[in-house]
């Protein structure tokens, strides 16, 4: 694993998502366990009217730590 | 002195002393680092000359503010180059030995933690990587951390110029983050478009860039966590390497065969040949000398029998691109070729205009020739060329300079469509502008039309 101390290049969410989708079967697998009834939403384009208007909210934050 | 370009890696701060290069590391990057040297990690990238060669010292203290749990000692590059200085084949090799050292790396459980351009410099003629703590341990699990930065340093400004023909000199100047993606998307059209990688690394990244950009915190924290195996890393890794090795330039060169084409006769080539190699002698023939305007080298490779590097540099990237391949295919390693335009040389740029110096900040050359050059300057440009001269004697303190006169069939060529009313511009002129900065050590007309200089700044 790498190890966040040193993680002082951010890969980005976008990168890493075209990385993992390029990774062929791997890469789609991971997606796959991601929490995709968020995400596959926003690649879908089906985005809720609740997580659209307050993109970064506190809650997100605790929800995050889960 | 603490290196300004240096503040991304805490962990890992360069500094100079006494004209040595150092790095201070933090707890966390020394423990990195002395396992990658037990593995035999830096032995092996330093021997396949994809790393410089380093050492760890005891006794150099570095200045305060960096730490100093372990000092790393790097081999010296004598001129540190910038990615938009170089010709593409120099970027497409530079991204090749990243690529490689990333390979390295994982056979043996680590990767490489960043993938910026500016981590490689050219060492003579040869693309080698200076950061030596970009690595960080792997596993059998991760994500290539430096996938975007790799695609935006190296993928995107070689695509550009390999299937839109805009050359890197132009894509990358002043920029410390390489060519933006998306960016590369809207220049990517018609034919283009549908160039090997594109739909892989332009528009699948650009699609998920866009939909992150409308994520919310714990998807991207999410999204933070995923990780690959190994192989599929690997396999990625190996992918990217074929597509850049793929890759050739097809922007177009103004003068990559003038050398075919130059108004000489073969004897006054000779001349100028032993002019060039007398005055190097006479200069004293060590340090760093400069070609400027080396079109595909010749005279280069005359200052390269003399001098312990020699910057062969045009401002036109295919002139470059031929120099770089002639001396790959040489004996000479101590050659450098880059694109540079001397009327628009590299200022300082980066956080807080410092991050990246000013071409006249990291070359300081012993020796310098301007063959064929002044006339393209003043009559081809419109400078002065009282200007040119004064430019001369601040770039160097000797040089060789070729005078051509306004009536000969090149300088009538390149002035044709150009206002008679010009700065004043002939030999009487020009040693007057001469005779005001230095002297004049040596003089030889080696056409009607043409004459060589052997100056010497007072």
């Amino acid at each position: 694993m790498t190890d966040p101390l040193f993680a002082y290049i951010d890969p980005g969410a976008g990168a890493t998502l075209a990385q993992l989708a390029l990774a062929g079967t791997a890469g789609l697998a991971a997606i796959g366990k991601l929490r995709m009834n968020k995400i596959k939403n926003r690649l879908t384009g089906k985005v809720s009217v609740d997580s659209e208007s307050e993109p970064d909210v506190p809650s997100d934050e605790s929800a995050a730590t889960e | 002195m603490i290196e300004p370009g240096s503040f991304r890696d805490p962990t890992s701060r360069v500094f100079y002393d006494a004209g040595r290069v150092f790095r201070g590391l933090s707890h966390e990057a020394a423990e990195v680092d002395a396992e990658v040297r037990s593995s035999g990690l830096m032995n092996d990238l330093v021997s396949r000359g994809l790393f410089v060669d380093n050492w760890i010292v005891n006794d150099v203290t570095p200045p305060s503010g960096v730490s100093s749990v372990s000092v790393i000692e790097s081999e010296r590059v004598p001129l540190v180059t910038y990615p938009a200085e170089w010709p593409f084949s120099i970027l497409k090799d530079a991204a090749l030995a990243t690529l490689d050292a990333n390979l390295i790396s994982l056979e043996r459980g680590f990767i490489l933690k960043d993938a910026s351009a500016f981590n490689a410099v050219l060492r003579g003629v040869t693309p080698v990587i200076i950061d030596v703590t970009s690595i960080e341990r792997f596993g059998e699990r991760g994500i290539w951390t430096a996938y975007g930065q790799f695609c935006d340093h190296f993928l995107a400004p070689l695509m550009l110029e390999a299937y839109a023909g805009i050359p890197i000199h132009r894509t990358l100047r002043s920029r410390t983050d390489g060519f933006p993606i998306g960016d590369l998307g809207r220049l990517l059209r018609g034919r283009s478009g549908f160039r090997k990688g594109v739909l892989s690394h332009v528009r699948i990244r650009n699609f998920f860039e866009n939909r992150a950009a409308g994520m919310e915190t714990s998807e991207r924290r999410d999204v933070g966590k995923a990780t690959l195996a190994r192989p599929a890393i690997v396999a990625s890794i190996q992918k990217m390497r074929g597509l850049v090795g793929s890759l050739e330039s097809c922007a177009p060169s103004t003068w990559a065969d003038y050398e075919s084409a130059l108004p000489y006769e073969e004897s006054s080539i000779d001349e100028k040949d032993r002019f060039v190699s007398e005055a190097a002698v006479k200069a004293g023939a060590k340090g760093l000398a400069v070609d400027v305007g080396a079109n595909v080298g010749r005279f280069t490779g005359i200052l390269a029998e003399h001098f312990d590097l020699v910057v062969g540099m045009d401002n036109d990237p295919g002139a470059a691109d031929g120099l770089y391949d002639t001396v790959r295919r040489s004996d000479f390693t101590n050659v450098t070729p880059l694109v540079v335009d001397m009327t628009n040389p590299t200022e300082a740029f980066g956080w807080r205009g410092k991050e990246r110096a000013a071409l006249s900040d990291r070359l300081h050359p012993d020796f310098a020739t301007w063959l064929a050059v002044v006339h393209h300057l003043c009559l081809g440009i419109g400078i002065p060329l009282d200007e040119v001269v004064e430019q001369i004697f601040d770039f160097c303190g000797e040089s060789v300079v070729e005078f051509v006169a306004a009536d000969d069939p090149m300088a009538q060529r390149i002035s044709a469509t150009r206002s008679t009313d010009l700065a004043p511009y002939g030999v009487e002129e020009f040693e007057e502008y001469v005779a005001r900065r230095g002297v004049v050590l040596n003089k030889k007309p080696v056409s009607d039309t043409r004459t060589l200089y052997h100056l010497k700044g007072r």
